[in-house]
């Protein structure tokens, strides 16, 4: 009973709320959120990287293939996009199942509390 | 060693009981210590500078979630890296970013171990952290713990290069100036092999001490702190070889020998097991068969209590005695109201631990006058209840120690003339003896 209150209390409530999702969408709600991290991400070491190479830039620019630098910066965003999503995809699928087992055992042991209460004719306001 | 699992059970103990002031002084310290070492190595703007400062922003961090801490931090360092250069300022401003879009959405609770790495790499003791979290964390922790060492390096690398950083930003200020200046400072701040050594030496060292740690063998956690600690070593000085990082080898040897000693005592308080007293037990359910092994923790029983009993009486015709169940060879009656645990709870402290003499017991009945214990509280209480018999006892209780008349030494119970002649004694005498112990 104590462990139960205790889960209440601390994982309990955030628990709660992703169990109301289901797996596919609490996992896909986190990867687009990942989607849009990875985004920010990869522009702002994007500016990083032309500032620090602003000069380089502008004196190589009419000599740059700009169709195949974009090209390639695209393919290195999908490529890092998608493998931190895939992991982001893992973490929040792990968590899903870790939760789901938390959530019924929580379940079981207030059943029980139950079956044990009803056992020894409690009424609600005697066991509370 | 029993004492020493007497003063962790105490400190355990403790630390139940005071949480609610316990929390939110460690985080006071914590940020407190933590914003004055950031002042201290790259205090470059004044303004939030001053001790009153810091102050108020710990205080304030107490009471906050941990995750407020590490904001704050982040101030204090952006604020400081303004003062320097505006490229200090902005590549810090997207290194944290970075750390927290990519990292701190997955670990938020990890806020300590990034706010404790770089404090250890000033104490000289970094090698303590992969070596505990391996112990008490999971794998996960590797990330906190990397960017822990990456803000440490920053930190490093800006109080080095400050002077020459700040300088050509403000004599020069032209634009191309900027960018070299940005580039310099990352290529610098990224291409520090040292940074990347260690980052990859603790990764590797936490994920082993949590690999051995789990293993299902005697003595797994101390296993894991020896390997983790030659690992450590090994993994220091192959790179320092490989890509002369020109780190001191006595210093890593000495930091990671008293992180071992700091791990041991960590395990004394976290995974202290009897293992002469392993049971390996077999049972089943409707699903499965269970193989376990269990190896009790080591604990001490709470000690029991002892409560000599004074000042009871079942009746009033019978006198109070004042003697201990031991004294008298008798047991003492269980108590029969809240009244009777509250004296027996607040008895014991005072008079429980020795012997009772006939002074003492003399003192008890009186007010304990004697021993300075308030004796217009004991009078008042008498007069709250008035009785001849009571006024007597009271009488005595008023009076200093040195007008009352000696008590004989033998005397094991109050005579009748002092005791009350009617059923309200002993609720009287045990009323008394309550303002008393207050």
């Amino acid at each position: 009973m104590t462990r139960m209150a205790m889960f209440r209390q601390r994982e309990g409530r955030r628990d709660e709320a992703a169990s109301r999702y289901f797996p596919v969408d609490y996992i896909t709600h986190h990867i687009i959120g990942s989607v849009v991290c990875a985004t920010i991400v990869f522009l702002v070491v994007c500016v990083l990287y032309v500032l620090s190479h602003f000069d380089l830039i502008m004196q190589d620019i009419y000599n740059t293939d700009l169709v195949g630098f974009l090209s390639s910066a695209v393919r290195l965003y999908v490529v890092l996009t998608g493998g931190y999503c895939l992991f982001a995809g893992i973490i929040y699928a792990v968590r899903y199942y870790r939760m789901q087992k938390r959530i019924s055992t929580y379940a079981l042991g207030l059943r029980r509390l139950k079956e044990m209460t009803d056992s020894e004719g409690l009424t609600n306001d005697d066991a509370g | 060693m029993t004492t020493l699992v007497e003063i962790k059970q105490l400190i355990k103990s403790i630390y139940v009981r005071y949480e609610l002031w316990i929390t939110p002084l460690w985080k006071f310290l914590l940020s407190f210590l933590s914003l004055s070492l950031i002042n201290s190595h790259v205090g470059y703007l004044s303004a939030i500078k001053p001790t009153p400062i810091v102050l108020m922003c710990a205080l304030l961090c107490s009471f906050m979630p941990t995750g407020f801490m590490v904001f704050i931090s982040s101030f204090f360092i952006l604020g400081h890296f303004y003062a320097v250069s505006i490229e200090t300022l902005g590549v810090t401003l997207v290194l944290f970013l970075l750390m927290f879009l990519l990292y701190f959405r997955f670990g938020p609770g990890d806020t300590v171990v990034l706010m404790l790495m770089p404090m250890l790499f000033l104490f000289k003791i970094p090698y303590l952290m992969p070596l505990a979290l391996g112990l008490v964390a999971s794998p996960v922790s590797v990330a906190a713990m990397s960017c822990g060492t990456v803000i440490y390096y920053l930190l490093s690398y800006v109080q080095t290069n400050a002077t020459t950083m700040g300088a050509s930003s403000v004599a020069v200020g032209e634009d191309t100036e900027i960018v070299v200046q940005l580039r310099s400072f990352l290529t610098g701040f990224m291409m520090n092999r040292g940074m990347w050594v260690t980052v990859a030496a603790f990764a590797a060292v936490l994920i082993v001490v949590y690999l051995i740690r789990r293993l299902p063998v005697d003595h797994a956690w101390k296993a894991a702190i020896l390997v983790g600690a030659v690992l450590n070593l090994i993994l220091l000085m192959v790179g320092d070889f490989m890509y002369d990082t020109r780190f001191s080898f006595v210093g890593v040897v000495a930091g990671t020998l008293i992180s071992a000693l700091l791990c041991f005592i960590l395990e004394f308080f976290f995974f202290q097991l009897d293992y002469s007293r392993t049971e390996r037990v077999q049972f089943e359910d409707d699903e499965y068969f269970y193989y376990v092994k269990a190896v009790p923790k080591v604990t001490l029983a709470e000690p029991e209590r002892r409560v000599k009993k004074i000042n009871r009486a079942h009746n009033a015709a019978k006198p109070v005695h004042h003697t201990s169940s031991a004294q008298s060879g008798r047991r003492m009656p269980e108590p029969e109201d809240e009244e009777d645990e509250m004296l027996r709870e607040r008895v014991p402290s005072r008079t429980a631990s020795r012997p009772m003499g006939a002074a003492d017991r003399t003192r008890s009945v009186a007010g304990r006058t004697a021993a300075g214990r308030a004796p217009v509280r004991t009078a008042g209480a008498t007069v709250r209840q008035p009785g001849s018999a009571t006024r007597s006892v009271s009488g005595a209780a008023a009076r200093p120690a040195a007008h009352r008349p000696a008590p004989a030494a033998s005397t094991r119970s109050i005579p009748r003339t002092q005791a009350a002649s009617t059923d309200e004694m002993p609720d009287r005498v045990l009323r008394v003896n309550k303002d008393i112990n207050k």
